[in-house]
């Protein structure tokens, strides 16, 4: 399995694709970020920063997941490296797991800009707000504000921005499965796999206001409002729940797209 | 002594209602070159998929390096195959393709990619992509990739496909070489029979999903000599007068009815006459001379 992480990497150095999307995502992470920084200080209205909510990374990350699944699994599928990966290893069960430790690490990787402007942010202590809700990174980046430096500070946001790429991994870990359904067509991958993301995002608020019982559900999901809304008051209990959560989410997906690959026609 | 490398046993897989594959049954052996005949959609590449676990068969058992069930799994890795066109990267080079294969095989020989790429012809291809490859250059990089792992079983499906002629006798040449020299087994699919028939050792003659023939090639020229082609009404009633009046059993009744006689073909008048007193009507009596297309057209039973 290790072997077949190792030659998904060694393609992935090789792809632009990979490269353009992380570049795009490093632009809008320092957009964000930016954003954040001028409704702060009054440069920028709410009403203006709202329409650069399209560049945070509840979207982005659901749309950059989409795309990777899509390059990852359906681009073996249409150059037919899948044949080789099968061949090579010891069965369907060793590439659907080596596909999804390459997926989450990439995902991960993708996560990247927007961490790391926010613990630049953070230690910059520049002035920031949270222009649009539900992201954890633009929390960081306002907690320079309200929460004073610390090296212990510092590592627990280290720590949630690494969480949170978990979160996003697991909440777009349905993709996964879609890609392998769906073999060969990347694009109806990344379509039908943002729509559904972004779907998803929307319906989970609305279905955690609807009941108490609703809400506790949705909390049982790596769409709980306890991923989003992770800080410096954020509970270890709390944070092992939310890693808890996605790595469930994580290991059903890895098995159902196991049955669903299991006897698939490999062409 | 020969080692079994690979067993079917009654294959069976259908598409819908469509039956691709009846009752495969086909035994390898290691250290032979088995060219795998048949039509288009005679079930070629099917059955070579089956083996390489790409499709799963309705039923039947494949056992692999005496192997059988989620065994065979890991037997895979001792396959290197060619399945219609090569697992191929396009914006990588030709060694580039090779070092992303190896580095999926585990395989720490790094040599091992400057070599194959020097016995395939593509040694001088440089930084040139593989997008900008001629159909015959992917096929060669397709081999090269195939015989990445020294695999004991090698499966090409049509390799030959848009080489150019030279390419063609490289490429059978290489066959022969891996065969005789590494001791590889090698399943060959091809339509292209004259081509299989300067390469292979052993002929399965599959159609419409069935085998229809398994032989050596030393039994297909034995075969292939000259005979005398008999058409009667009542086959039973001339081999049964071949055998009494003639003493030969050294016919063969064909599936589309004809009778092959491969005894007395300097002497077509003494049969005859045998016949003619035994009341055996013949609606056809000529000499042929088998070619290895009649003997699959005879084989797969069409005229």
């Amino acid at each position: 399995m290790i072997n077949l992480i190792k030659a998904d990497f060694y393609k992935i150095h090789r792809s632009a694709i990979y490269k353009v999307l992380f570049i795009i995502l490093t632009a809008c992470a320092v957009t964000t970020t930016l954003v954040s920084h001028f409704v702060s200080t009054g440069d920028m209205s709410f009403e203006t920063a709202g329409t650069a909510a399209l560049l945070s990374d509840v979207v982005m990350m659901n749309l950059a997941s989409c795309i990777v699944a899509g390059q990852l699994i359906c681009g073996d599928f249409e150059n037919k490296l899948i044949q080789s990966a099968l061949t090579g290893t010891s069965g369907r069960f060793t590439v659907v797991c080596g596909k999804m430790i390459t997926y989450i690490l990439l995902v991960s990787v993708m996560t990247l800009p927007y961490a790391l402007s926010a613990i630049i942010g953070y230690v910059m202590d520049s002035g920031f707000c949270v222009p649009y809700s539900a992201s954890v990174y633009l929390k960081i980046l306002f907690e320079s504000t309200t929460v004073d430096f610390s090296v212990n500070a510092l590592l627990k946001y280290i720590v949630i921005t690494a969480i949170m790429a978990l979160g996003y991994a697991s909440q777009t870990v349905f993709v996964f499965t879609l890609a392998f359904l769906v073999k060969n067509k990347s694009l109806i991958v990344t379509t039908i796999g943002f729509i559904a993301c972004v779907f998803f995002g929307m319906t989970s608020s609305m279905i955690a206001g609807i009941s108490d019982t609703a809400k506790t559900m949705i909390s049982w999901t790596p769409f709980s409002p306890d991923a989003y809304n992770m800080g410096n008051d954020t509970e270890i209990g709390t944070m092992i729940k939310v890693v808890g959560i996605a790595l469930a989410f994580i290991a059903a997906f890895t098995y159902i797209t196991y049955l669903t690959f299991r006897k698939t026609e490999i062409k | 002594m020969a080692n079994t490398i690979l067993r079917t046993e009654n294959i069976t897989k259908k598409y819908g209602e469509t039956q691709v594959l009846s009752n495969v049954s086909v035994t390898l052996e290691s250290g032979r070159i088995y060219g795998l005949i048949g039509v288009n959609g005679a079930g070629k590449t099917t059955f070579m998929r089956q083996i390489l676990g790409l499709s799963i068969p309705n039923s039947g058992e494949i056992e692999l390096f005496g192997k059988r069930g989620k065994a065979i799994s890991k037997e895979r890795s001792r396959l290197g195959c060619l399945i219609e066109s090569p697992g191929l990267v396009l914006n990588l080079t030709a060694k580039q393709n090779l070092h992303l294969h190896r580095i999926m095989h585990g395989i720490a020989d790094a040599d091992i990619e400057d070599k194959l790429l020097e016995t395939v012809g593509l040694a001088n291809t440089g930084k040139k992509k593989a997008k900008d490859f001629s159909l015959g250059m992917k096929q060669r990089l397709g081999i090269a990739i195939a015989l990445l792992t020294n695999p004991q079983l090698v499966i090409l499906d049509e390799p030959i496909n848009g080489l150019d002629p030279i390419g063609v006798v490289e490429i059978r040449e290489l066959i022969k070489r891996l065969c005789d020299e590494k001791g590889m087994t090698i399943l060959i699919s091809s339509h292209n029979l004259p081509e299989l028939y300067q390469c292979a050792t052993d002929y399965i003659i599959i159609d419409h999903g069935e085998i229809k023939e398994q032989i050596t090639l030393e039994e297909l020229e034995e075969k292939c000599k000259h005979y005398l082609r008999i058409e009667t009404p009542d086959t039973e009633k001339l081999a049964e007068v071949l055998e009494s009046r003639l003493g030969t059993t050294n016919f063969k009744v064909m599936p589309d009815g004809s009778l092959q006689l491969y005894d007395f073909t300097d002497e077509k008048e003494k049969v005859t006459d045998v016949l003619f007193e035994n009341g055996v009507k013949t609606t056809g009596f000529s000499l042929m001379g088998e070619t290895l297309e009649n003997y699959f057209i005879s084989a797969v039973g069409r005229k």
